[in-house]
């Protein structure tokens, strides 16, 4: 999976992504492979993040969340 | 039933964050119903954790985590026996210290008292489940199985990971194939989510990373905390394993706190009982000791009554007899001993040998000590000559047995100075910089760590990361950070210790339990107090040294306590060397207080500590005894009590017979609320004793004006005053030093200078000595030995002779080969010696330089010089052995060579001998003479002369102003003071106390650090005793031997100016135009 890092809309249901769009694609989530939440640094005020690991159609998608924002973390298509 | 089953506490050391405390209010707070301890390799938490567990409605569960084949599992207890059992499996794990493990087939020990759990992500079984390697898992889980039939649980963990659910599935699904259990685990590593950062910062200290590395055993989450058990089932939604979870807690119970005790057993004859053989020994005693005492014959008679039937009732007979084993054998060695603390209270102590004063001579209350309401042993410690103590240890451990004796655990917790220390090295500042900011924290401090932000800023600069510095401190200070070596308290018991705590051997090779003091006493288990005194060590050597060079055999133990010339030597200050009342402070008590008699020691050894400094009650004390202000009681119920302290409150044992007799409480109570105003910490349980103090009061018929006063009297008595029991013992001690000093001084100060004893330099024990008319000799390769010694001169006098072993790098070891060599014929020249004894080249150089082969060369540069030659020659004579024909060095080729100046021969003195032959300030006292500074004796002198100047009315200023100069020897601020600083100033007449006021130590905070100081000050006497009010302040340059640096507990002794080149004649070119010094 390659490294990409930008920011990403999510439609969410019920707190899990089930449609994205990043750049110019969408992708239509099949099923949540793995949920996973990641501290950071503490010391520097990091957020929590929870992560998903996404098998869509189009591809595979790990995404995270703050709580307000998405990102793109990496993408296997 | 929910709970975690898995839980670390920072008793894991660095593993684990939150206390047992913590982790049971949590827990409580989540409606868990139990929580298991499992730390690491040790149950070093137990009796907390199950404390805390009690008092928040828990159940509590014991286990721990343990490696076994490699790789992490859990043990918990299901019974007191299982208990033992993992006590025994964690004393083998304990066996490689550096990294504790057992083998798989050693858990057949735990039989169906020990549950097992598969462990964590760290655990095999998750890590194979992860792998997939499904058929290893099943292969593992079955031998597993074939160890421990019945107890094996496959435990499931959640934690927000990548992949948890996947693995927990695997584990669920080849539970069901195989029949085996699931439980919920948890893996649990501190209490509440925000606790994480502390994890994660121990994490970082325990690898010795900072926190801006990658490392794999650092948290990636904030999921290892306790969770509600929703939580849990919507992560792991398998309710069986929920089920089993619950059934597993129920099926754990046992109380590890007994309610009983496990004492040693005594070595008895045949068919006796220990009472009967306790009073047998106490009669034969007491006859000796009291037949003749008319005076307190009866008294001791009633009181050894008394003793006896609470000793029978309490069933302490035994322990009796046993330290009386212990003291009896170091009695057999020729060990010096003294038994200390409450112990002293008691006859039967005294009459057994164990302690060495008559309780009723000194008013003593056997209640202090023991009495029937008091649960558990009572505290018995006895310091032994520190140089034997090894000895006393080894025998008890082979007469108890190895499995029966260890010593308690020292947890050492982080206080401040040491968590900045390692914050700072996790954040990633460079170690010069971390030593700097850990210094400039002092070392005892009760104030938070944001109140030292100053002095950290004062290092790093103001920055953002100094508040996540102070942070992290704040995170860690007051947990545990690891096993100590030092303590003095050794267990001795019946069963073998492995049955209620696991045995572990610490880093010097001492078998310790895993628990501190407190929980040892809470287990039931028995402590003695085996502590080392180097003043027992002294004295002990000090006699030896009188019966082998002056032939008079000293019964130091039967003198009678009386002798003026002793008091006499006290009063007028002259304690330097004399246990406990050598401190400048002491000195200045000395002098006001004047005592006159063994129980004015008594006193003098109780006043001068935090408890009656803190209190207000030394000066009322002293007033009081001078007849400065009439002795008043405040209430006529307390005169009995306060009569020979004339109305004030100076012992701990007054505190207890107040509350005993004034305030109407039984015996334990008092005991308790004693114990409750030393400490002075639970500000409730101390709200709580008020009342109950004034109501008992009352009911006696008191007013609540007057019960009121006293209360607040009594409770003032903060901090550690010492027991009366404690300050007899010490005080005979002191005595004992006293006298040696007195009639002794040569015998008393050598043996002071090979044990060391006390806090002075060598330097000034020198000077001492001197002062008492024994001259000190170098040390010399003819003649000096292997210790301290005494010899006579010409004219019979006794000298001192410093050994060879005082010369740096020459060890006992090095130098046995010089003496033996000696022995058999005399040394004839350098070459001499180096030949005969092959001594690294290090080790004649400081020799030669010390002075010690300066009869043999003829002076130090000489021998020096010829140490040189002989090396490089050797080596071309070992290539060429026909040159050895031939002596190595010869007079032709020895150059001109001037002699050691002045300033030479005192920096390599101190350089090699740590003291010099010449006080330091001898070589500028001509050219201070000149700056009309004057020396210390001078200050003597003044102040009587302005005493008699006075109109007959005692006042300490005497209004004379004076300038000395000196080394600073001593640099206090003790916490009592309220920012005074002491500084001893030291010349080569004397030693005097300066006193710097907050004021002057700010303006001067800078010089005041130096080593060698100019001082003008207000001149100070009471009696024989002199102080300077420093007025100002300047720094005396190239001057060694004096100590810069920091104020410390007992002197400030951070860094000795050595260098050579320090130690210049123009030392005093900026001091030599007289208005340079002070502008008055």
């Amino acid at each position: 999976m390659r490294v990409i890092l930008e920011p990403i809309a999510v439609d969410v249901d019920d707190g899990r992504p089930v449609a994205l769009r990043w750049r110019h694609a969408s992708f239509r989530v099949l099923h949540v492979v793995d949920t996973w939440t990641w501290r950071g640094r503490w010391w520097q005020g990091d957020s929590r993040r929870r992560y998903y690991l996404l098998d869509c159609a189009e591809g595979s998608l790990e995404v995270f969340t703050d709580g307000s924002t998405w990102t793109l973390s990496r993408l296997m298509d | 039933m929910f709970g975690s089953l898995h839980t670390r506490s920072h008793y894991s050391f660095l593993s684990g964050a939150s206390s047992p405390d913590e982790l049971a209010l949590q827990a409580a707070t989540l409606g868990h119903g139990m929580l298991c301890l499992t730390d690491v390799n040790g149950v070093y938490g137990a009796v907390r954790h199950q404390r805390a567990c009690r008092a928040v409605g828990l159940r509590p569960l014991i286990g721990c985590e343990v490696v076994v084949d490699g790789m992490p599992l859990v043990l918990i207890a299901r019974n007191m026996t299982g208990y033992g059992r993992i006590g025994q499996m964690l004393t083998m794990a304990h066996r490689d210290r550096e990294r504790p493990h057992l083998q798989l087939d050693v858990l057949q020990m735990g039989a169906q008292d020990v549950a097992v759990l598969t462990g964590g992500h760290d655990g095999r079984a998750w890590q194979l489940a992860a792998a997939g390697k499904e058929r290893d898992l099943r292969a593992w889980l079955e031998r597993l199985h074939d160890v421990v039939p019945g107890q094996v649980h496959i435990e499931l963990v959640h934690q927000q990971r990548p992949r948890d659910s996947a693995v927990a599935t695997i584990l669920v699904r080849m539970g069901h194939a195989m029949g085996l259990p699931c439980v919920i685990g948890g893996d649990v590593r501190y209490a509440t989510r925000d606790a994480y950062a502390t994890y994660d910062a121990a994490i970082c200290i325990r690898e010795g990373i900072t926190i801006f590395d990658h490392h794999a055993a650092r948290p990636v989450n904030d999921e290892q905390c306790l969770r509600s058990e929703a939580t849990m089932r919507k992560l792991l939604p398998y309710d069986e394993a929920f089920a089993m979870t619950s059934q597993l807690g129920h099926s754990c119970s046992f109380d590890i706190i007994p309610d009983h005790i496990t004492p040693p057993s005594a070595r008895l004859p045949e068919g006796t009982q220990p009472t009967d053989v306790l009073r047998s020994l106490v009669e034969t005693a007491f006859a000796r000791r009291y037949a003749h005492d008319t005076l307190r014959r009866d008294q001791a008679r009633r009181q050894v009554e008394h003793e006896l039937r609470v000793i029978g009732d309490l069933g302490l007979a035994d322990f009796f007899l046993v330290v009386k084993e212990v003291v009896d054998e170091a009695q057999r060695r020729g060990i010096r001993h003294s038994g200390r603390g409450s112990a002293a209270n008691s006859i039967v102590a005294y009459l057994l040998g164990i302690t060495g004063v008559c309780p009723l001579r000194h008013h003593l209350l056997f209640e202090r000590f023991l009495h029937r309401g008091r649960k558990g042993t009572p505290d018995i410690d006895v310091d032994f000559d520190s140089e034997r103590r090894e000895e006393i240890i080894a025998w008890m451990e082979e007469r108890f047995g190895m499995e029966q004796t260890a010593m308690t655990a020292t947890i050492i917790t982080y206080r401040a100075r040491m968590a900045v220390r390692d914050a700072a090295k996790t954040l990633g500042w460079p170690m010069d910089t971390v030593h700097a900011m850990s210094k400039s924290i002092p070392g005892y401090t009760n104030k938070a760590i944001t109140e030292y932000r100053g002095n950290i800023e004062r290092i790093t600069g103001e920055a953002p990361i100094v508040s996540t510095l102070l942070d992290i401190v704040e995170k860690i200070e007051g947990r545990p950070r690891h096993l100590g070596l030092h303590s003095g308290g050794m267990i001795l018991s019946h069963r073998p210790l492995w049955q209620l705590t696991p045995v572990q051997v610490s880093a010097n090779g001492v078998h310790v339990v895993q628990f501190d003091k407190d929980d040892v006493e809470a287990m039931g288990l028995v402590k003695f107090d085996v502590l080392g005194l180097r003043m027992l060590a002294c004295i002990a050597e000090a006699v030896e040294l009188i019966q082998r060079r002056e032939g008079i055999d000293v019964d130091i133990d039967e003198l009678p306590l009386d002798d003026d010339n002793v008091f006499a030597m006290m009063r007028e200050g002259r304690t330097l060397g004399v246990f406990q009342i050598e401190s400048q402070g002491q000195m200045h008590l000395l002098a006001q207080h004047q005592p006159e008699c063994f129980d004015d020691l008594v006193t003098e050894v109780a006043l001068f500590r935090p408890g009656p400094l803190q209190g207000g009650m030394v000066h009322p004390y002293i007033r009081r005894r001078r007849g400065a202000e009439p002795v008043t009681y405040m209430h006529p119920d307390l005169e009995p009590i306060l009569r020979d302290t004339l109305g004030i409150i100076l012992f701990q044992e007054q505190v207890l017979e107040i509350a005993h007799r004034f305030a109407g409480m039984p015996l334990d109570d008092a005991d308790d609320f004693r114990s409750l105003v030393s400490k002075q910490r639970d500000r409730q349980a101390m709200a709580a004793m008020k009342d109950r103090f004034i109501d008992g009061a009352m009911q006696r018929g008191v007013d609540r004006p007057s019960a009121e006063q006293v209360y607040e009297k009594v409770s003032h008595f903060v901090g550690y005053g010492f027991c009366r029991s404690h300050a007899a013992a010490f005080a005979k001690i002191v005595y004992q030093s006293a006298w040696l000093k007195r009639y002794h001084p040569a015998c008393y100060m050598a043996a002071f200078m090979q044990h060391r004893p006390g806090f002075y330099n060598l330097m000034t024990l020198e000077e001492e000595a001197r002062r008492c008319g024994v001259p000190v000799e170098m040390p010399d390769i003819a003649v000096s030995g292997l210790r301290y010694d005494v010899e006579r001169d010409a004219e019979g006098v006794l000298r001192i002779r410093k050994p060879l072993t005082s010369i740096a790098h020459c060890s006992v070891d090095v130098m046995r080969s010089v003496v033996w060599e000696r022995s058999q014929r005399p040394f004839t020249s350098v070459e001499d010696v180096w030949l005969r004894t092959s001594l690294p080249s290090d080790v004649m150089e400081s020799m030669a330089l010390s002075g010690a082969m300066d009869a043999l060369a003829g002076s130090s540069r000489r021998a020096l010089w010829e140490v040189g030659v002989i090396r490089r020659r050797l080596e071309r004579y070992r290539r060429d052995p026909a040159l050895f024909d031939r002596p190595i060095v010869m007079e032709e080729d020895v150059p001109v060579m001037p002699p050691l100046r002045a300033q030479e021969r005192l920096a390599y003195d101190y350089r090699t001998h740590g003291a010099a032959r010449l006080h330091p300030m001898t070589l500028y006292r001509r050219a201070m003479t000149d700056l009309e500074v004057r020396t210390i004796a001078t200050c003597m002198r003044m102040g009587a002369l302005a005493e008699d100047i006075r109109d007959g009315r005692r006042r300490n200023d005497t209004g004379v102003d004076i300038i000395v100069a000196g080394i600073v020897i001593l640099r206090q601020s003790p916490p009592t003071a309220k920012g005074v600083l002491f500084v001893t100033l030291e010349d080569e007449t004397g030693f005097v106390q300066c006193v710097v006021q907050p004021r002057e130590r700010q303006q001067f905070a800078e010089a005041l650090r130096h080593a060698a100081l100019i001082v003008k000050g207000r001149l100070h006497a009471v009696n024989k005793w002199r102080g300077l009010l420093v007025r100002d302040v300047r720094i005396l340059t190239n001057v060694i031997g004096g100590y810069h640096g920091h104020p410390a507990m007992y002197g400030g002794t951070d860094q000795m100016e050595l260098s050579v080149t320090a130690a210049s004649e123009n030392a005093l070119q900026s001091l030599t135009k007289p208005d340079s010094i002070f502008v008055s």
